[in-house]
C-alpha cells in the first residue's frame, strides 16, 4: 500500500488511520515470521568471545612492548658480541689458539701451560655479558612467540567456527 | 620411553640441577686456580720489578689487569742475553726467559734466539717462575698484520702515542 505523505493532510484523522494500518501490517509481519530459537550455548559463546577479545587487546599491547624490548636487547646483544670478538683478539686468545694448528706437537707436549694460557686469556666478563644479553633476547623472543601463537590460534578459531 | 616424559620427569630435573651445581663449582674452582696463579705471578713480578726492568716500580702500573702468567702475545722491545722483554696489548711489559729447551718457530722453520729482533711480534707459551718471568717453552714469530687491521699490539701502541 503506497501512501504519499507529501499530499496527505496533517490531521488527527489521518494519523489515526495510518496507525491502524501500521498495526495491521505489523501483525501480518510477525504472524508470518519464523520463530528464532537461539542455541543454548549462545550466551557461553558470546562470553567466550568477549573474554577472548579482551585478552587479544592485552596481547596486542604486550606484543608492541615486547617488540620494542626485543629490538633494544637485540641491539645490545650485537654490541656485546662485537665486544667479545674484540676482547678475544685483544686478550691474545685467538693468537694462542692458533698455535694448535701451527705447532700441534709442541702444544700437546706442554698442554698444561697451553691450557692455562687459554683460560687466563679468556675474556670471561665480556662473554658473561654477551650470554646474559643472548638469554634476554631469547626470553623476549619466547614471550613474543607465545603471544603470536595466541593471535594465530584466535584467527584459526574465528575462521573455523565463526566466533 | 617417551623422551618428553623423560625430560619432564623429576629424576631428570634433580640430575639436571645437580649437574648444574657441579658445573658451577667446577667453573668456580677453575676461576680460583687461574686467579691464584695470576696473583702469584703478579706478586713475583712486583717483587722482582727493579731487578727485571732496572727501575722503580710504579704502583698501579698494571691498570688492575694481572695479565697472563703462562703465555703472552706482544711486541719485543728488548733482547738481552737469554731474556726477551715484551710489551703486550695492555702495554704491560713482561720478561721472557729463554732456556735451551725452548722452541723458537718462524713459519715451519726452527730459528735461534739471535734471529729475533726488536719490534718482532711473538706469541709465547711457558710457565711462570719465582723471579716474575715466563720461562718460554714455545715462541712463535708472528707475521706483521696488514695496515688498518684490528691488531691489539698496534692498537696499544697507537693508544700510548695518543697519551
Amino acid at each position: 500500500m503506497n501512501i504519499n505523505f507529501n499530499i496527505a493532510p496533517k490531521s488527527n484523522f489521518i494519523t489515526y488511520y495510518l496507525k491502524k494500518i501500521m498495526e495491521k501490517e505489523y501483525k501480518k509481519l510477525f504472524m508470518n515470521m519464523e520463530e528464532v530459537n537461539p542455541s543454548s550455548k549462545l550466551f557461553e559463546k558470546i562470553m567466550l568471545r568477549i573474554s577472548r577479545e579482551e585478552k587479544l587487546v592485552i596481547v596486542k599491547k604486550r606484543i608492541a612492548v615486547f617488540s620494542v624490548f626485543l629490538a633494544i636487547s637485540l641491539g645490545g646483544f650485537v654490541y656485546s658480541f662485537i665486544t667479545v670478538q674484540n676482547a678475544f683478539v685483544s686478550s691474545g686468545f685467538t693468537q694462542f689458539f692458533s698455535l694448535i694448528f701451527s705447532d700441534f706437537n709442541i702444544v700437546i707436549a706442554y698442554w698444561q701451560n697451553f691450557l692455562f694460557t687459554l683460560l687466563e686469556s679468556l675474556p670471561v666478563f665480556a662473554m658473561i655479558i654477551s650470554l646474559v644479553m643472548f638469554s634476554i633476547v631469547l626470553g623476549f623472543l619466547t614471550f613474543l612467540m607465545k603471544d603470536m601463537k595466541f593471535i594465530n590460534s584466535n584467527n584459526i578459531l574465528r575462521k573455523k567456527y565463526g566466533y | 620411553m617417551d623422551i618428553k616424559k623423560f625430560f619432564d620427569s623429576k629424576i631428570f630435573i634433580v640430575f639436571f640441577i645437580i649437574g648444574e651445581i657441579i658445573l658451577l663449582l667446577l667453573a668456580f674452582g677453575i676461576g680460583i686456580i687461574i686467579g691464584s696463579k695470576k696473583a702469584d705471578f703478579s706478586c713475583n713480578m712486583d717483587k722482582n720489578y727493579e731487578r727485571n726492568f732496572g727501575g722503580p716500580n710504579i704502583p698501579g702500573d698494571l691498570n688492575g689487569d694481572l695479565g697472563s702468567s703462562h703465555g703472552i702475545f706482544g711486541q719485543i722491545i728488548k733482547i738481552d742475553d737469554n731474556f726477551i722483554i715484551i710489551k703486550d696489548s695492555n702495554s704491560t711489559e713482561k720478561v721472557i726467559s729463554v732456556e735451551g729447551d725452548a722452541a723458537i718457530k718462524k713459519f715451519r722453520d726452527t730459528i735461534k734466539l739471535s734471529d729475533l729482533k726488536v719490534d718482532d711480534r711473538i706469541v709465547v707459551i711457558g710457565s711462570p717462575n719465582d723471579n716474575g718471568e715466563i720461562e718460554a717453552k714455545l715462541i712463535r714469530l708472528m707475521p706483521s698484520p696488514p695496515s688498518g687491521s684490528n691488531d691489539p699490539v698496534n692498537n696499544a701502541n697507537n693508544n700510548e702515542n695518543l697519551k
